[in-house]
């Protein structure tokens, strides 16, 4: 009883979360990107702490959870766009689709598996820059021992606040695939690219399973 | 024996800042290059081009067996350990590991934080070792941080950096991992202006002393490697990648 109790209640808190985000209510834009990151993790904190999901048997399913609690916040063309640099442009709307879809597995593979790490850690806000339609959030995830940056970018879509960008410990996630797709496609072109993320993605999944 | 070491060392410092000198007038002749390169400057995907300075990586073929060795030897060697050390040993035990070899470093900051111009920085850091080396007992604690007094990373490779001495090509180091000219100066410098040069003085206990921090940092971290690497297509690049990122941030 108690456990169906508490995934009714995540699902409450889900549906609020949903709620406060549709424009009728309060659009994002008057929120601001802070506010409206802070709040999407803490949606993302009540999956990690989800009993139900817990242990090693549901990691699958665990991370599904995250990765759409969390992509749900990610302007994911924008960053599948940057990361692949001005190649983008010699792109039709069927290729741009497929590449931002092969991207966001890509990074589903790693992002995801290091949200799923979290320990309990305090994440503090440290600072809300904002230009124009472009914020950029700094928090700090605070362990027992060593306190790592996370910077948040985000451009303004419609009326919400969306990621295109995180640093982490200084290190861009944008920046560093930039940098191993440029010399991929220096040397073996898109499609070379794009079979390199497809092995490594299917790599990824052998594992899982096997 | 130890004193021929050190003359020898000495010498290897001099040299190398000569190979700095040098070194930063070329890369400034390389900027100067490759700035008719840049025809684009102002469309969105500007804000991610890769300056071209961070990419200077002529030994690219030696630097990506250098990566796999080291790669390895973490992978098989550093964090097994560290995960058993972790298993064998209380968080405070190994928190106050950190805490020491953060302290016995100040000294290091601090001198180049002056050599900076930092001098706020300089004054901070020289109260958080007196602090921490008495009330913190001999660095085991860290009552600074506590009292709001944080710690300012700031090394010889900065200091070269704050004088504008070129990064020199990228290097991988066994054991020791990414690196540039520049970082392998500025290691030689904190190495002779570090305190524990003149308490460990046999270099066998030193690389035993280096060996103990990474175990003891590592388990703090374990997995982390890994994860980083799990989304990448070409770890080695990755890894290049993070460094130069890190670089751009060291005179800040």
């Amino acid at each position: 009883m108690k456990y169906y109790g508490r995934s009714i209640l995540v699902g409450f808190l889900l549906l609020i979360f949903c709620l406060s985000f549709s424009p009728a209510y309060l659009s994002a834009a008057e929120i601001g990107p802070e506010l409206q990151l802070k709040s999407s993790i803490d949606t993302l904190l009540l999956v990690l702490r989800d009993e139900n999901l817990k242990g090693s048997e549901k990691i699958q399913l665990r991370r599904e959870r995250i990765a759409d609690v969390v992509f749900m916040q990610f302007n994911m063309q924008r960053m599948a766009k940057l990361s692949l640099g001005r190649g983008w442009r010699d792109l039709d709307t069927a290729q741009r689709d497929h590449f931002v879809e092969i991207f966001r597995k890509l990074l589903a593979k790693s992002y995801v598996a290091t949200i799923d790490g979290y320990a309990g850690e305090k994440i503090s806000y440290v600072k809300e820059i904002v230009k124009g339609d472009k914020a950029e959030v700094r928090t700090v995830v605070i362990g027992s021992s060593n306190e790592i940056p996370l910077h948040y970018k985000l451009k303004l879509k419609g009326e919400r606040w969306l990621i295109y960008d995180v640093i982490i410990e200084n290190v861009s996630l944008v920046r560093n695939y930039r940098s191993q797709f440029i010399p991929i496609m220096k040397k073996s072109g898109y499609t070379g690219l794009v079979k390199q993320i497809e092995k490594k993605i299917a790599l990824a999944e052998a594992k899982k399973n096997g | 024996m130890l004193l021929i070491s050190r003359n020898y060392l000495i010498i290897t410092a001099l040299s190398i800042s000569f190979i700095l000198v040098g070194m930063s007038i070329n890369s400034e002749l390389c900027l100067a290059a490759s700035d008719t390169e840049v025809a684009y400057v102002d469309d969105e995907f500007a804000e991610y081009d890769e300056p071209i300075a961070v990419i200077n990586d002529p030994l690219e073929g030696i630097n990506r067996s250098l990566f796999k060795f080291n790669h390895n030897l973490h992978t098989w060697l550093v964090e097994p350990t560290a995960k058993a050390y972790r298993k064998v040993t209380p968080s405070m035990f190994r928190t106050g590991i950190v805490n020491i070899f953060d302290n016995i470093l100040e000294p290091t900051r601090f001198l180049n934080s002056l050599l900076q111009g930092r001098f706020v920085e300089a004054r901070e850091t020289f109260l958080r070792f007196l602090l921490n080396s008495t009330v913190g007992v001999c660095g085991l604690m860290d009552p600074s941080t506590y009292d709001g007094r944080e710690l300012h990373e700031r090394r010889f490779a900065s200091t070269l950096a704050y004088y504008g001495v070129g990064s020199g090509p990228y290097l991988v180091i066994p054991l020791f991992g990414s690196t540039n000219l520049r970082g392998v100066g500025g290691l030689v410098g904190d190495t002779v202006a570090s305190p524990s040069w003149y308490i460990f003085s046999d270099p066998l206990v030193v690389v035993v002393v280096k060996a103990s921090k990474t175990i003891n940092h590592t388990s703090f971290r374990l997995g982390e490697y890994e994860k980083m690497l799990s989304g990448a297509l070409d770890p080695y690049i990755a890894v290049r990648n993070a460094f130069a990122q890190h670089q751009l941030q060291l005179t800040e």
